[in-house]
Parts: C-alpha cells; sequence; structure tokens
C-alpha cells in the first residue's frame, strides 16, 4: 500500500484508489497529487477491504476509484462486500475492460459513474468531484438523522405514542379521546414533543421523522 | 456362434434318433434355425466357396441363395480385402496361423450394388467336419461407423471453432492490455501539465521523472504488438500440407454460422485443374479467409440480393492468390490508408484487429495481401501464398 | 342518447384501467413485434418513432412503463429521458440500444433507467420484466 502524503488535514477528502496495475496507481496517484486531492492507493481489492474501517473512513469525506479486473477479487465483488459492510462511499469504476452489461450491473449496484481507460482526465476529476460533493451531502443527511433517532430516544412512553398520533394527522381533541386524557394534557404533551424534537412546526415533524424513518 | 454351441448342435442333429425326422427334416430345422439369426451367417468351404448362406446375410448382401452358392466369397468384399482374405485363408490352412479366426475384425463387405459397407465379422472354424469349414457371423455396423464420424466431425468443428474464437480473445486481450500503458501515459501526461503550472524545482524534478515513465509505458505497449506477432509465428511453427480448395469450402461453412451469409449467394471459382496445395497452418488461413468474408459481408449489408465471390488463381506456378469480391459501397481514399492497422475500423461495433492479424499471417507465410477497387462497385480483397500443385490427372492415376 | 353516453364511458374506463406502455423507438418491426406480444398480456402500447412524437403526446394517468431506444432520428433516447426527468416525470424505463456503448449505457442507468438492454435481445425476457414492473404499481 503506497501512501501519497499530502498535507494531512482531518476534514480534507481521500480518494482511495484500487488497481492491480502499478503504471496506472502510481500516475493517477501522481494525477490526484497534482491536483491536490489526499489519496491512498492499493495493488489488491483484499488489501482496500483490509484497511477499511467504517469508523475512520466515513468519518472523512472521500470516495473510491476501483478497477474492475484484477486478480483474486473483481471490481464487482468488492462493490458487493463493501455493501455488505455498510460502506457509502461512492464508487466510480475505472477500467480497461468494459463491457456493456458489466457497467449497467455495476451502476444498478449503486456505482456513481463508471470510466473506461484510457480516459480524459477531466471526466476522472469532475466524477470525483462529483462524487466526493454527494458524499458530503449524504454524510450531512446522515447526521441529522442520527440526531433525530437520539431525540426520539429520549421521549418518553407517552410522548412517543402522542408523536406517532400527530404525525398521522390526528386532531388534540381526537388523541384526547383515544387516549383517554383531556385535551389539555395532549396540548401539553404536544409542546414537549415539539420541543424535544426542536421542530417549529408540524410539517417539520413530519419531515425529519420520515426522513429517519429511510435509512431502514 | 462360438465353436461349443456349434459341435453340440450338429452333435445333437445327429444324434436325434432315425425314428423323429429323416436327414432332410433336420437339414431344415438346421435352415430355420441360421434364417432365425439376426446377425448374417456364411460357411464357406476350405476354398472360399460359399454353402450356406442364411436370410440375414442375404438382405445384408442383397443377394438370394442361389446367386451365391458355391461361388467364392471374395464376391461379398471390396477388391481390396478379397486380395487379403485369399492370402488369410491360404496363410492359415498351411501354418495354422490365426489372423482373422476366433478372434473379431472390422472389415468392408459390398454388397451386390456395389456398395461398400462396414461391417463387423468373426469366423470360426467347423473343426469336426470331415472337409474343411469356416463359419463367418457378419454383422452390419454402418450406423455405428456413422455415429463416430459424427462424433469425431463435430468434436473437430468445435475444436476449430474454438481455435479460431481464441484468436479472437487474443485480439480482445490485447486491447485491454494496450489500455493499461496508455492510460498510464495519458495521466502521467496531464499530471506533468499541471506540475509545470507551479514551475518549482521539486516540481521541474517530478514532470522528469513523469516523462521517464512515459517511455517505459510506451515500450511496454508495444512489446504487447510484439507479442502478437510471436504467438501468430509460434504457429506458423505447426504447418501442414492443406488442400486449398477443401479448405475454401470448408471456411464458406464455417461462416454460414454468421446468418447474414445467407442474405447473399456464395459464388466461388476455384482452380481445379492445378489443385494447390499449400504448408500452412490451416487454423490461421482459415482465420484469414473468415475476416475477409465477414468484411465482405458486411460490405454489403444494404444490398442484401448481391452476391460474394470467392475466386482462386495461379500467379505463377509457385504462387496461389485467393480474392474475396463484394459489391458493397466499396473503399475512399481516406479509408484506404490505414486500412491494415491495428485498431482501424470504420463499423460502430467491432476492434479492426481482423486484417491487421489477417497481415500478420499472411506474411508469416510468406505471401502478400492487398486490396483493389472492383470495376463494378464493391472492393476485392486477395491475399497470396506459396503453393504447389497437384494436376487433376495426376490425381486420377 | 344518455344510454349511448353511458356506454362511450364506461368502454373509456374500461380502456383507461388497462397500463399503457409507451414505446420510443423507429425500428418498426419492433415496434410491431412488442406490440404484439405485451397487447396479448392485457396492456396498451402507444408507439412512437421519435423522441419528439412522444413528447407532442399527452401522457395518460395509467401510463405504467416506458421503453426508449437510444439511437432515435433527432433528440437520442438518453437526452429524452434526461428532459422528461427533468419535468418530473417519474415513469419505469427500459433503455434498448442497437450500438454497445458503456457511456451512453452509464448515462442512461445515472437517468435512473431500470435496466440499459442491448440489441439484439429476447424480447420474452424484455416482456417478463416490463410485465414485473407494470405489477408492481
Amino acid at each position: 500500500m503506497q501512501n501519497n502524503k499530502t498535507k494531512h488535514v482531518s476534514s480534507s477528502p481521500v480518494v482511495h484508489v484500487v488497481d492491480d496495475d502499478e503504471a496506472v496507481l502510481d500516475s493517477v496517484g501522481m494525477l490526484l497529487d497534482s491536483i491536490g486531492l489526499k489519496n491512498t492507493c492499493y495493488k489488491d481489492a483484499q488489501g482496500f477491504l483490509d484497511s477499511y474501517s467504517g469508523t475512520e473512513f466515513d468519518k472523512k469525506n472521500g470516495c473510491i476509484l476501483l478497477d474492475i479486473r484484477m486478480p483474486f477479487m473483481s471490481g464487482i465483488e468488492c462493490q458487493y462486500r463493501l455493501e455488505q459492510m455498510g460502506c457509502r462511499m461512492p464508487i466510480i469504476f475505472v477500467t480497461g475492460h468494459g463491457d456493456v452489461p458489466t457497467a449497467v450491473e455495476a451502476m444498478k449496484n449503486g456505482a456513481a459513474e463508471f470510466i473506461q481507460k484510457p480516459f480524459r482526465e477531466q471526466l476522472l476529476i469532475d466524477a470525483i468531484q462529483k462524487a466526493l460533493q454527494v458524499n458530503i451531502e449524504d454524510q450531512k443527511r446522515l447526521e441529522k438523522i442520527n440526531q433525530t433517532l437520539e431525540k426520539l430516544a429520549s421521549l418518553t412512553n407517552r410522548e412517543s405514542q402522542i408523536l406517532k398520533a400527530i404525525v398521522s394527522g390526528k386532531a388534540n381533541k381526537v388523541i384526547a379521546i383515544e387516549l383517554h386524557l383531556s385535551q389539555r394534557t395532549i396540548e401539553i404533551h404536544r409542546a414537549h414533543v415539539m420541543d424535544k424534537m426542536q421542530v417549529k412546526s408540524l410539517a417539520e415533524l413530519v419531515k425529519v421523522v420520515i426522513d429517519a424513518s429511510t435509512i431502514h | 456362434m462360438p465353436k461349443d454351441d456349434e459341435s453340440n448342435f450338429f452333435q445333437m442333429l445327429s444324434n436325434k434318433p432315425s425314428g423323429q425326422g429323416t436327414i432332410k427334416d433336420a437339414n431344415q430345422r438346421l435352415i430355420a434355425l441360421l434364417d432365425a439369426a439376426v446377425d448374417a451367417l456364411v460357411v464357406i468351404d476350405g476354398k472360399g466357396n460359399i454353402e450356406i448362406f442364411n436370410s440375414a446375410a442375404q438382405k445384408m448382401f442383397g443377394y438370394s441363395k442361389r446367386e451365391v452358392f458355391g461361388k467364392n466369397i471374395k464376391m461379398l468384399m471390396p477388391d481390396t480385402f478379397s486380395i487379403e482374405h485369399d492370402k488369410y485363408l491360404a496363410s492359415y490352412l498351411t501354418s495354422g496361423e490365426e489372423k482373422i479366426i476366433d478372434k473379431g475384425r472390422k472389415v468392408k463387405g459390398k454388397k451386390s450394388n456395389g456398395e461398400e459397407f462396414p461391417i463387423f465379422l468373426s469366423v470360426g472354424e467347423v473343426k469336426n467336419s470331415s472337409d474343411i469349414q469356416f463359419v463367418g457371423i457378419i454383422r452390419d455396423i454402418s450406423e455405428q461407423e456413422q455415429d463416430r464420424i459424427d462424433a469425431r466431425e463435430s468434436r473437430e468443428r468445435l475444436s476449430h471453432a474454438s481455435r479460431l474464437s481464441s484468436m479472437g480473445e487474443l485480439a480482445a486481450g490485447i486491447a485491454h492490455e494496450m489500455n493499461q500503458p496508455l492510460s498510464a501515459i495519458s495521466s502521467y501526461a496531464q499530471a506533468s501539465k499541471r506540475l509545470l503550472q507551479s514551475d518549482t524545482q521539486d516540481n521541474k524534478l517530478k514532470v522528469v521523472a513523469a516523462l521517464d515513465k512515459i517511455c517505459d509505458q510506451a515500450i511496454r505497449a508495444s512489446e504487447v504488438i510484439h507479442r502478437l506477432r510471436t504467438f501468430v509465428k509460434k504457429r506458423v511453427a505447426q504447418r501442414e500440407s492443406v488442400d486449398l480448395n477443401a479448405l475454401i469450402y470448408e471456411t464458406v461453412n464455417l461462416a454460414k454460422v454468421d446468418t447474414r451469409i445467407l442474405d447473399h449467394e456464395v459464388l466461388l471459382k476455384l482452380c481445379h485443374n492445378k489443385k494447390p496445395i499449400l504448408i500452412a497452418d490451416p487454423i490461421q488461413i482459415q482465420q484469414v479467409l473468415l475476416n475477409l468474408i465477414r468484411n465482405g459481408i458486411d460490405a454489403m449489408e444494404h444490398h442484401k440480393g448481391a452476391p460474394l465471390l470467392i475466386h482462386s488463381q495461379w500467379l505463377s506456378n509457385i504462387k496461389i492468390e485467393v480474392s474475396v469480391i463484394d459489391f458493397g459501397l466499396g473503399i475512399d481514399q481516406k479509408t484506404s490508408s490505414g486500412i491494415f492497422n491495428p485498431f482501424f475500423t470504420t463499423k460502430e461495433t467491432g476492434m479492426g484487429m481482423g486484417l491487421s492479424v489477417s497481415q500478420t499471417i499472411i506474411h508469416a507465410h510468406g505471401g502478400n495481401i492487398y486490396f483493389s477497387p472492383s470495376n463494378h462497385s464493391g472492393c476485392t480483397f486477395s491475399f497470396s501464398l506459396p503453393a504447389t500443385f497437384i494436376r487433376q490427372e495426376d490425381m486420377e492415376k | 342518447m344518455i344510454l349511448l353516453l353511458n356506454l362511450l364511458m364506461l368502454s373509456k374506463i374500461k380502456a383507461i384501467e388497462k397500463p399503457i406502455v409507451y414505446i420510443v423507438d423507429n425500428d418498426h418491426k419492433l415496434l410491431c413485434s412488442l406490440s404484439k406480444k405485451l397487447v396479448q398480456h392485457g396492456v396498451i402500447v402507444e408507439v412512437f418513432s421519435s423522441a419528439e412524437e412522444f413528447l407532442n403526446t399527452k401522457l395518460r394517468s395509467r401510463a405504467a412503463c416506458l421503453i426508449i431506444e437510444v439511437n432515435l432520428p433527432n433528440m437520442g433516447g438518453i437526452e429524452l429521458l434526461e428532459h422528461i426527468n427533468n419535468l418530473g416525470v417519474r415513469l419505469p424505463t427500459f433503455i434498448l440500444s442497437s450500438s454497445s456503448d458503456i457511456s451512453k449505457a452509464v448515462r442512461a442507468m445515472q437517468a435512473e433507467a431500470i435496466d440499459f438492454i442491448e440489441k439484439p435481445f429476447i424480447e420474452n425476457t424484455l416482456i417478463e420484466k416490463v410485465l414485473g414492473v407494470i405489477k408492481k404499481l
């Protein structure tokens, strides 16, 4: 595993390059260096998977450049494994060996891009920039969802009950009748829920709850 | 019929109490038994003259009993075998040496209409009779032989096809291997451009290193092509004597796998008087011809009724030329200059390796490949190869 | 008169109940062949030989599936898909291609096509996939 060291800033994105061809690996590394993109290079998929650690890699912004035809483990197999491991980093396939069915399969399995060698550098750079952007937005979304889940966990049982009822569009009066509580009690709980969930309107509440549920 | 049963049988017959029937009855029982047998049964005397000829034999060879009784068994054999048979008989009678007795053999029989067919023959000597007699049991194995031939032919076709496709795979592999160094060259060059934008000493050194690597990768790419030529030359070592006309027929049949050939009539005009014989690798010559045929068909994609012509002619006493003539769109000036280069193609699909590989093969065989526009629309692709000939008259001698 | 109108409405309603598959391809033989097979499965098929022709038509509410060929006379098939995506239309789409072009395949999948199928292909396999998609709706 080669390490192309540029300035290590924890927030700067890292491009992980996986290719069994030494010259390709070296030249892509050099290209990324010349743009100022930090990168790490791996000669085989297993090496990359071994280095991959969800906690470390996913904290930073990054993406993966993956070859397809490699000994022992192909790029497609590696993509599958990464998905199993819960990796959310965008994958850009860069391959000298391509046919339509392979490309379609790679895309169906969630690849961000599929580039053929030799490639115009701008194409690769654009794809990387786009992937990094998508990754940042994805990470932000995930962060928000985690916060929502934490907030949901902080609700009492009663508050959870009432949240469910509110989100399904029931009026306070109706909830009061269903739960055998006074309308006044419902209003108080409701205020607590809105407070704990840190939302200002019913619409906002519904949105954050739905967003949180899409992750599963 | 093994000898033991035979002797028991005759004993049984001769032991029959006279009260139960005459010898004539016994004879008729024998005939009935023999006629019930599925295999052909023939009994001959020491000179080879036929004494018994059961109904299976009559059916098999197409003769009635009357037509064969007393005649020599040689009439049931093709000439080549009959000479052998006399020898066997003679040597057995003098030396007791068994060449065919007691063992089975695959030989050929000849029917009344002259048709030769494969048979399995086993012969036994009738030991107890006062005269010398031999019993032959004959089985018609035409069907099994045909099955064997069919199986072998389809095996050969399969291996043929796979050998041809392996050259296609070779081309694909080469293309892939070229992509790697080319990709590296491109990335090094682009990186260098960017590095030169900030003119530091450090960057200059990096650029020099990159340029070195570019040179290395260029050599690597050329080695890939070099390996193709070596591969082709290695195969050329597997040379044999090839009947070119037969090869051409075979290739046209192989080309029928590409169904578009059915849209066009394929007309052949080959040299039959002076049959060209090549010393070549037949698979590779086929590869070239197949490539030209496919190109001709492709050129005529929009001219469905047009024929494809394959002609051969002698350019000299030692050089034969094969031409594939199509009636398609023809080739323009611009296209013509790069046509034998690798990766050159005007087709949407296809990698453009066909003519380049074909050229390599023909050159390795000491020939030439070229094309010329025809005086009609379309194109003529030809290759010439060193060859010798057999005159038709010489063959028939 | 009212009876007639009622009958007309009834037949229109019946027609609306069947899902509609749109096919945009200028290969006439293929259009006929696919249409015949789909109609046999109780699907209405509308065919177009160019992107423009398709864009000039109003999409019905029972529109269930879209099949587009990459190589069309003017606007290309993938451009068409990207265009209708921009218009906010979300139709399950299959892309067919008479030329094997990886970059087009990738673009198609990025434009959220369900599948990208090279020609020649086995028609029945496509029909099955289309029916599968319609059932899910």
